[in-house]
């Protein structure tokens, strides 16, 4: 059998094996709390990590917080600016990492939540946002990519509003870097999430961009590591990792995001007569996530056949399958819930090749003539 | 040939799973989750204990393993007839339906889009392909023989099953899982249904059909008033405990009458009967051949077969038993056998 084609990025990036390299060296290190020479040396790396890591996204270092990944700083992000009261205007498209924490928010604490409207391009409206805001609006929650579909939100213009209101705005940025050069953290973000697996670093690490981060509250109670907001040992090989991806995603980000472009330019045509392009062409998306609707197939039985065929991808956000429920974020775009079954997304890492996608093309096409 | 083997994580479908791929086979395996109760945890054939499981096998393996959502399909297919067949005053069996609807119904449906040749299963049945045609078989271990349930398999599904353990017994397939280094719990076999939680399928009717169970009257034979019921659905043919008040001597539940809500009780002899009317009838095997002839039938899970002889009647079929069989209980299934072979089989009617 062809080894098989992995259009699965968006779930997770294979690690960038310079980045692997990275980390071996780091994989006994010390405790970086440590006084002795080892644990010196350990504080030294995570330091760096965190400078580079601050560098790449435009900040300072203290306001970067390491996390073991995309879910635990959404959730720290959430709960650890919102109190009792609160009312927080929120994307509808949003990842279950942000958007059940926001739900179990609302029980717990009586947080407020009032979810935007998106158009069938999976866009927020800024007028809705600005409509929506009231006196105790604490926070907008508005993602930078969204992992489904690829739509890009107006994340520039958000932060104005947010901080025209001087209000909070966390933005989930962990597809960001895969479609574009410039940091997210535009003005008025004030908290900003990245998962390491979805840029080429490992899994297990994340970071939480905090504006100011005496502000937040840890959810976990230990020492006082990573700004007194985040307790437990800092996971060094995983930092290192995390920067160094980050670092290569930048220096690199301009031939990969023209690659991303013309696979995906490639992808809609060969696709185009198969199927139909949930995201119009025109519309703002990153150009390394693109799905289609196959009206009449079912998405979990297509996900079985292609994976037998050597073709991996993946039916909307990760672990659909097994679900068999239509994707929350196609049902706010306003797609029908026997259409929304049919979705299934591709995307692309920097080793795709455009006789990646002419094999997936010939797969599905013979997947379809023989059903 | 490729084979869809149908995965619980036991010992068993493991078992079938490595002989296959030893076999040289093209091997995928598929898991289907289905409904359980919300209050019990899980559904007992596909807990998450039992996916992973099965993922470790798979993995060890070196097969592809899926998992697929079929929740909302079993609840319907299955579980809803099953509550509707107790109001009725019935005694469903939904292990038949759902190797009729689910197993070999949904999941032979996905493994044929999967390009697949057969699906194999860990039953202890044996299928013997005789002139075009697919013989069910019993297992060759007797204690673990599970072709009754296998009864309503069509031939256009038998001729796709494949059983791989039918020929050897439960300790053999140990011996085989040790074999090939299966590194799988053994877990009791379990007789609950899998879909209701730890107090059983009674608990279960009562949630289900909060507000439809109405008490009524035990009765004798008679028509006499013996005392009060809780509700038919709690109520089995044969029972004896339980019922909530003494007699002189054993009294036992006689059948259950929809119409009237009433639980008819009666003495150890009145128990038994001679003559057996079976509808919704699907035979495996031509029955002509069997009409007015002796066969064996078995008339619920894990009894034996008693000897009959099988008429045809408006209803379906007519068994009249050499002996009179105790506890008949309308709803569950009745199979017919010719030796070892499942001839076909239906549903109790009286």
């Amino acid at each position: 059998m062809k080894p098989s084609v992995y259009l699965d990025h968006a779930a997770s990036s294979p690690t960038d094996p310079r980045v692997v390299e990275q980390m071996l060296g780091w994989m006994g290190s010390a405790n970086p709390g440590s006084v002795h020479r080892s644990g010196q040396k350990a504080a030294a790396a995570l330091a760096k990590s965190r400078r580079r890591t601050a560098i790449c996204l435009g900040v300072a270092p203290e306001q970067i917080v390491f996390t073991s990944g995309g879910t635990e700083s959404n959730n720290l992000a959430l709960y650890g600016a919102l109190s009792t009261g609160d009312h927080v205007v929120a994307c509808p498209t949003e990842h279950p990492s942000v958007v059940n924490p926001l739900r179990a928010l609302v029980s717990s604490k009586q947080i407020e939540v009032d979810w935007l409207s998106v158009d069938s391009q999976g866009q927020v409206k800024l007028s809705d946002i600005q409509k929506k805001i009231k006196q105790n609006t604490r926070m907008i929650v508005v993602q930078g990519v969204n992992s489904e579909t690829g739509a890009v939100q107006p994340v520039e213009q958000i932060g104005r509003i947010a901080d025209e209101a001087g209000i909070f705005f966390f933005c989930d940025a962990a597809q960001w870097f895969a479609g574009n050069s410039k940091s997210p953290v535009f003005l008025g973000v004030t908290h900003l999430s990245l998962s390491g697996h979805k840029f080429g670093g490992p899994k297990g690490v994340g970071c939480l961009f905090l504006r100011d981060p005496n502000q937040a509250r840890p959810q976990q109670f230990g020492g006082d590591q990573e700004q007194a907001v985040r307790p437990g040992t800092p996971n060094i090989p995983g930092v290192v990792g995390l920067a160094t991806a980050l670092e290569l995603w930048q220096a690199e980000s301009k031939e990969r995001i023209q690659k991303f472009s013309s696979l995906n330019q490639l992808l809609a045509e060969q696709l185009g007569p198969l199927g139909q392009a949930v995201l119009k062409g025109s519309s703002p998306a990153s150009p390394q996530i693109v799905s289609f609707l196959f009206p009449g197939y079912n998405a979990q039985q297509m996900l079985m056949q292609l994976d037998l065929l050597g073709l991996e991808v993946s039916s909307g956000s990760a672990c659909s399958l097994g679900k068999g429920e239509p994707s929350a974020v196609l049902l706010a775009m306003g797609v029908p819930p026997d259409i929304a079954t049919t979705v299934l997304r591709f995307s692309f890492g920097p080793n795709t090749e455009s006789q990646d996608i002419r094999r997936l093309a010939e797969g599905l096409r013979n997947l379809m003539e023989s059903s | 040939m490729r084979i869809v083997v149908g995965m619980s994580g036991g010992v068993d479908s493991s078992v079938v799973a490595a002989k296959l791929v030893e076999e040289g086979h093209d091997v995928i395996g598929l898991m289907l989750r289905l409904w359980s109760e919300p209050s019990c945890k899980d559904n007992r054939c596909c807990a998450p204990e039992a996916v992973e499981q099965a993922r470790m096998i798979a993995g060890d393996l070196g097969i592809p393993f899926y998992v697929l959502d079929y929740k909302q399909q079993f609840k319907e297919a299955i579980v809803d007839p099953f509550v509707q067949t107790y109001l009725a005053g019935e005694t469903p069996n939904p292990c038949v339906l759902c190797n009729q609807k689910i197993r070999f119904g949904a999941m032979m449906d996905e493994a044929l889009k999967l390009g697949a040749d057969r699906l194999a299963t860990g039953h202890y049945a044996q299928l013997i392909e005789h002139e075009a045609a697919f013989e069910l078989h019993k297992g060759a271990d007797s204690t673990k023989d599970q072709s009754y349930v296998l009864y309503r398999l069509s031939q256009a599904q038998l001729r796709r099953c494949l059983f791989p353990l039918g020929g050897i017994n439960k300790t053999q397939t140990r011996e085989l899982a040790a074999k090939y280094g299966l590194e799988v719990a053994s877990k009791p076999d379990s007789q609950d249904l899998c879909f209701v939680g730890e107090d059983g399928y009674r608990g279960f009717l009562g949630r289900a059909t909060s507000g439809l169970i109405k008490p009524g009257k035990f009765v004798d034979t008679d028509g006499n008033i013996l005392g009060d019921h809780h509700g038919l659905p709690f109520y089995t043919v044969g029972q004896r405990r339980g019922l909530g008040i003494s007699f002189p001597q054993p009294m036992y539940v006689l059948a259950l009458d929809s119409d009237q809500n009433q639980v008819v009780l009666g003495k150890t002899a009145q128990r038994f009967t001679q003559k057996v009317v079976v509808s919704d009838l699907l035979f495996q095997q031509d029955p002509e051949p069997f009409w007015g002839k002796e066969i064996s039938a078995r008339i619920r899970y894990n009894s034996s077969e008693s000897l009959a002889t099988i008429q045809s009647h408006a209803d379906g079929a007519e068994l009249i038993f050499n002996e009179p069989v105790a506890d008949v209980t309308p709803g569950q299934a009745a199979v017919f056998y010719h030796q070892d072979m499942v001839i076909g089989g239906g549903k109790i009617k009286e």
